[in-house]
């Protein structure tokens, strides 16, 4: 070591690693089938970001894949520098070239490109894998000829080892990241960052750069003819005036870049943040709509009301019609902040009247309306006093897009709820939605309210209710905002699915057995009796689960009584009228058996399998458990 | 997330077989029976409605939620837990289109057969617009 140390000059990207992020690396290495210099050439953050219990993980996946991971003892690692290796870094392999244009994606090169193409079907694989360097390490991949096997078949198992091989790369080689490098990487990463997206018919994906022969409107319908794909920049998409401040640093300084810390699927939240007056402004210009943010973020904080308040539920609205719930707020306040609103001028509201003032005239104008109302116990409190309904709410709101300036005080902007829509068509709009979902563009752009939210808490949430024009011809098909996109640089396909709107088991609403009548279908218990609990011990037929849970009999009345059991009428459920009185309890037994019958049903779920699969689900149950999980992982290895 | 994934893949397999009842003497089964649960119609229909709307339900959208978070907040940290829950819930789906396959078999290509097999043609294409709806 120190011989060749002396003699060969040091490598470019030296870096001193400590000796567990030696292992790390060497792990990730070692699995991915890379040399160590090419992939401490492709990570500088390793010195920070990981620990030993990545260590410990990637051992947990070289499990997984076959691979043995020897840990060295440290005197060894300590005088070892990073082997002098061939410096035959096929980076510019993956470099854009001008032909094909086609952008190419760093794949671990156990996996072989031709067959991951027929796998994956979602992202075109480049032509050119990483080359492994060190042929010893290659041949001690006893996965690789069965990895490529099983790629090559095309099954479920290839995909979920690319999906594998794609963690590892995602994870510890982040392209947005790098700096500090090689031009040569740097302009490797440079590939990553623009570029189209575009999906054929079958649903494949192609990734094209930007100056790219492959055009858009090739592959989707309408091209209007206008060639803005380079002058142009997508204005709607990522632009700077998407934030309000002018940048999303000033956005997330003024006062307003408290709404970025809302917690992800936070509706009522994001709908007080859409009430509110922010989504008027986005008529004005940049530097009106900074300074009356401004302005109101200073207001804002001042509004905090800290109030008692109460939410009572009404039966139905009689001025609306509809079986809606109407609710009352009654809002008790000390009288020290009544009356002390400010309000920017910029935005053309004058509070002329104090709230007391106010809460007196919309009592009065709706007490009648809904009839009783529930006094409150009230304690210590002042007395209360009903300021609105919800829906007034939404008439100011439509008042006011109207363009009659309705007088709004702190107490209209604490309005979480939202009312039903009182125009026919827009309410149809929203059903229609509702049933197709909206696409990701429409829901981030905010095609009906245009609010200015970071990008990220608008993707994730669900926000349905958002109008995503339909194409006429096709009402779930491609949106009308994305097909006139498609001439421009396109960040994203017209999707309208998200990951919790997957179903994952068997949903038929139909009733479960033949002889339960539609009227039965509830499964309600039958009401109290008398008659003794029972234990009903059941085992699954395919899988060997076994349960028990308490069976009781319920009163017939007289006339299925009558019924003789030789009739259609009479069949089972009167000859035998049991039920579950108590869906708690069963729903606890379900669970215990679910934890105790693990290994077995695991044994006869995974027969048949692949032994990756099943070392995948060893080491799941392993971190799932400490107990039961580690029982079965002991019964999967002896089986292995 | 790694445990409420094992658990969901699991108890989905529930609603797709029978169950035998072990002890029949005691509800008045006499042992000439097939001792299936089919014997007892109410119990058998709430135990399917009790274990997709109470159990099976909650316990997808947790999961779903779960893996959705973690995407979303675009960190590496638990990225062996990621993979595993994914492939687990990837590899309920593969133990479900095994089943509607079995079952297409089993009915030979009847009516209800090709309704499933266009439900397969839908998964394998990824268009679910219309089994969203529950």
């Amino acid at each position: 070591m120190n011989n060749r140390e002396a003699t060969s000059p040091a490598p470019k990207a030296t870096k001193q690693f400590s000796v567990c992020q030696y292992k790390i690396l060497k792990a990730a290495a070692q699995i991915l089938g890379v040399g160590v210099t090419t992939l401490a050439k492709l990570l500088p953050k390793i010195s920070d970001a990981y620990s030993l219990q990545d260590f410990e993980k990637l051992d947990a996946a070289a499990d997984i894949l076959g691979v043995s991971i020897g840990s060295e003892p440290e005197a060894v690692v300590a005088s070892r520098h990073t082997p002098p290796e061939k410096p035959e870094l096929p980076v510019q392999k993956f470099l854009p070239t001008n032909g094909s244009n086609v952008l190419h994606i760093p794949s671990s090169s156990i996996i072989s490109t031709s067959s991951l193409s027929k796998v994956s079907g979602a992202v075109q694989v480049p032509d050119a894998p990483l080359k492994v360097l060190d042929p010893a390490t290659r041949s001690s991949l006893s996965a690789n000829a069965e990895l490529n096997s099983l790629l090559e078949q095309g099954s479920f198992d290839g995909m979920c080892m690319y999906m594998l091989s794609c963690l590892f790369v995602l994870t510890y080689i982040d392209p947005f990241n790098i700096s500090e490098l090689d031009p040569t990487i740097e302009a490797l990463t440079n590939g990553f960052e623009p570029g189209t997206a575009t999906e054929d018919q079958w649903g494949n994906w192609q990734i094209t750069s930007k100056t790219s022969h492959l055009k858009p409107h090739e592959l989707h319908p309408v091209d209007n003819g206008r060639n803005d794909r380079e002058t142009a920049p997508d204005p709607d998409v990522f632009d700077v005036s998407f934030f309000p401040g002018g940048s999303e640093d000033a956005f997330l300084q003024s006062g307003w870049g408290k709404y970025s810390n809302i917690e992800l699927g936070n509706h009522n939240d994001m709908d007080l943040l859409m009430s509110t007056e922010m989504g008027q402004m986005s008529h004005l210009p940049s530097h009106e709509t900074s300074q009356v943010m401004d302005d109101f973020s200073n207001t804002w904080n001042a509004d905090v009301c800290s109030g008692n308040t109460e939410v009572l539920l009404a039966d139905s609205t009689p001025w609306l019609a509809q079986p809606n719930v109407a609710t009352q707020r009654i809002i008790n306040l000390p009288e020290e902040q009544i009356g002390h609103t400010h309000i920017p001028s910029t935005l053309g509201i004058t509070s002329s009247h104090t709230r007391d003032e106010q809460l007196s005239q919309t009592a009065s104008s709706h007490l009648a309306k809904v009839g009783d109302i529930i006094p409150l116990p009230s304690k210590e409190y002042a007395p209360m006093k009903i300021t609105y309904l919800p829906q007034q709410s939404f008439v100011n709101k439509i008042k006011k897009s109207q363009g009659t300036a309705s007088k709004r005080s702190k107490v209209a902007r604490q309005k979480k709820l939202k009312g039903p829509y009182l125009d026919d068509h827009l309410r149809q709009q929203t059903g229609n939605t509702r049933t197709n979902h909206a696409c990701i563009r429409c829901q981030a752009q905010k095609m009906r309210e245009s609010t200015p939210y970071p990008l990220h808490v608008t993707l994730f949430t669900n926000r349905d209710h958002l109008q995503c024009i339909p194409n006429p011809d096709d009402p779930t098909g491609i949106c009308l905002r994305c097909i006139k996109q498609a001439t421009k640089t396109i960040k994203a396909p017209c999707l309208r699915l998200m990951l919790s709107h997957c179903v994952l088991y068997r949903t038929n609403t139909t009733q479960a057995h033949l002889q339960v009548p539609p009227q039965y279908s509830n499964s309600d218990p039958k009401g109290a009796s008398n008659f003794p609990h029972q234990q009903l011990e059941l085992e699954n037929l395919k899988y060997g689960q076994v349960f028990t849970f308490a069976v009781q009999q319920y009163p017939l009345s007289e006339q299925e009584r009558s019924l003789s059991p030789l009739t259609p009428e009479g069949n089972l459920l009167t000859r035998r009228p049991y039920h579950i009185p108590n869906t708690h309890e069963f729903v606890d037994s379900y669970k215990s058996c679910i934890v105790a019958d693990a290994a077995k049903c695991a044994d006869r779920l995974l027969t048949g399998s692949n032994t990756l699969i099943w070392k995948i689900f060893a080491r799941a149950f392993k971190l799932a458990d400490a107990n039961d999980g580690l029982k079965v992982y002991s019964s999967i290895q002896s089986i292995l | 997330m790694v445990r409420s994934a094992l658990h969901f893949w699991i108890a989905a397999r529930s609603t797709e077989s029978g169950w035998i009842i072990r002890n029949p003497e005691s509800l008045g089964i006499g042992p000439e029976h097939k001792a299936k649960l089919d014997e007892i119609p109410y119990v058998e229909h709430q135990l399917t409605w009790i274990l997709r709307n109470d159990f099976l339900a909650p316990l997808c959208a947790e999961v779903l939620a779960d893996i959705q978070k973690i995407n979303a907040s675009g960190k590496a940290d638990d990225w062996l837990g990621q993979f595993l829950a994914t492939f687990i819930v990837l590899h309920n789906y593969e133990l479900l289109v095994k089943r509607q396959k079995a079952f297409t078999i089993s009915r030979k290509w009847t009516k209800a057969s090709e309704a499933s097999i266009k439900l397969i043609q839908k998964l394998l294409t990824n268009d679910l617009r219309h089994h969203t709806q529950t």
